[in-house]
């Protein structure tokens, strides 16, 4: 298989060129996550952890994919979620979570990707993202928060899994033909068909959804996503108040089953996360913002 | 916006305003220093053990305003595990039996009036496997979502209309490692109906 040799030809290099790697990971994306300063990366320090994070670097540039595929994979992807679930039919309400989006992930390294943010009318706690710059909450959710800075969280941990394309890496790891089999159905969509999506394409985003993404990348979306929110100007403990409620759920509720089938558990992830915390204590004055929240997000009948 | 629409939102917002936090309740997960303000180098009032119980009445970053029934301070958000059966601001249940009051597990405290209104407009189906296995893509609902797309000068007003100001800030690195955090001393008990302050 294709996908088996490319990410053997992946491990090959990496084991025979360790020196490379790391240069691909200083110069690449990835060293957004390391995040630290130029003397910080010049320390690089070759423990297990750094040469693991290079590795997984070197997979996405493995990977290939641009960011025209990226979006048209996740416009499927999205076709698929809003078939599961329509959007609220409150333009104000959708218009508001937009904006709050859009200021969000214009505190990231993707400002430009043409982002997308929709309340889907569900009554389950759940938010997705979609490769490209899509990102769904859900009504359920949006209604057990009191605050933006909440919002903000959870929509800076969905566009986190935008940036490090946790979804095309999860969809590549499960394909079974890799990642150029993926380019292919997802360009099987365009041109004279027009609606036509190709069913297998359908299948795959449906099971990555309902598997859910690496662990790992949960918690790394968790990390990035109350820096984002920081950046953004947000008191970034919304996402810890928001794990904080959906860990104080009976986990048998249906309304969480998806949810909790396909993440870490909440205390989990507060437990992940609360190094990083410690580390924002100075940005905790930052502003929550309940008055505008709950304006917006209030429907009058 | 009309007048009626006005009020309303005027209406929620300070009567949502009022229940925000309140009467959130919540267990600490290990000893907790209570402290007169919500700063780390804050005087220490006492030390809260481990499995106090807490009624929760504010918030300030990674920091709850708190009341054990006994005196009243700040502690870390983080050594707060809330309360399950945690249903504040919900319509009283016909009565109050054990299985009643799981039926309400999904509605949580949320500072939010929990009106037969909300209930219905929210009454719909939710994503669960089921759903998404059965779901058809659906590009018609695709393009709705340009309409209600940003652009980032939209987002940068909405953050100038209430004074949001960004900053830089560098994402947690690999070379500030994360050190485990205590473990929780005490797990949450869900039968646990003793006296909350």
């Amino acid at each position: 298989m294709k996908s088996i040799s490319l990410k053997s030809a992946a491990i090959l290099l990496f084991a025979l060129l360790p020196l490379t790697v790391m240069a691909i990971d200083i110069g690449g994306f990835g060293a957004m996550i390391g995040g630290g300063s130029d003397d910080e990366q010049e320390g690089v320090n070759l423990d297990l952890n750094q040469i693991f994070e290079g590795a997984k670097d070197i997979g996405r540039t493995v990977s290939g994919i641009s960011e025209e595929e990226e979006i048209e994979i996740g416009r499927n992807a999205a076709a698929v979620l809003l078939g599961a679930s329509k959007p609220v039919d409150d333009v104000a309400l959708q218009r508001y979570v937009n904006k709050i989006g859009r200021w969000v992930v214009s505190q990231t390294e993707r400002p430009d990707l043409p982002w997308h943010f929709c309340v889907l009318d569900s009554s389950h706690l759940n938010a997705f993202a979609a490769p490209g710059g899509y990102v769904f909450i859900t009504k359920g959710l949006l209604d057990t928060m009191s605050s933006e800075s909440e919002l903000a969280a959870v929509l800076a941990h969905e566009s986190a899994h935008v940036l490090q394309k946790h979804h095309v890496k999860a969809m590549t790891n499960f394909s079974n033909s890799g990642v150029s089999g993926l380019l292919k159905l997802a360009s099987q969509t365009q041109g004279a068909q027009g609606n036509f999506m190709a069913t297998e394409l359908v299948k795959e985003v449906k099971e990555m959804y309902l598997r859910g993404l690496d662990k790992d990348d949960e918690y790394e979306a968790d990390r990035m996503g109350v820096i984002i929110a920081a950046r953004a100007g947000y008191d970034p403990f919304g996402l810890a108040t928001v794990l904080q409620t959906l860990d104080s759920i009976n986990p048998d509720d249906e309304t969480v089953s998806l949810l909790f089938k396909t993440h870490p558990s909440p205390q989990a992830r507060i437990t992940e996360l609360e190094p990083v915390l410690i580390t924002l204590d100075d940005t905790g004055a930052q502003p929550q913002l309940n008055n505008r929240f709950i304006a917006s997000t209030t429907t009058p009948e | 916006m009309n007048t009626l629409r006005l009020s309303f939102i005027i209406i929620s917002v300070l009567f949502s305003t009022q229940l925000l936090a309140a009467d959130k309740l919540g267990t600490l997960t290990r000893d907790t220093e209570l402290r007169k303000a919500p700063s780390k180098s804050a005087d220490i009032i006492t030390i809260l053990s481990a499995d106090n119980k807490v009624r929760i009445l504010n918030r300030q970053g990674g920091w709850y305003q708190v009341n054990n029934g006994i005196q009243a301070g700040w502690v870390r958000l983080l050594t707060v595990k809330l309360y399950r059966k945690n249903t504040i601001a919900l319509p009283t249940p016909k009565n109050t039996d054990e299985e009643d009051e799981d039926d309400l597990l999904g509605n949580l405290a949320t500072g939010r009036e929990q009106s037969d209104e909300v209930t219905a407009a929210t009454a719909v189906r939710g994503i669960d496997e089921e759903v998404l296995q059965n779901a058809e893509p659906d590009q018609e609902a695709l393009k709705l979502l340009d309409q209600y797309a940003a652009d980032a000068s939209t987002g940068q007003a909405a953050a100038e209309e209430v004074g949001l100001k960004n900053k830089k800030l560098d994402y947690f690195g690999a070379d500030k490692k994360p050190t485990p955090a205590p473990k929780p001393k005490v797990e949450e008990s869900d039968d646990d109906q003793g006296d909350w302050p």
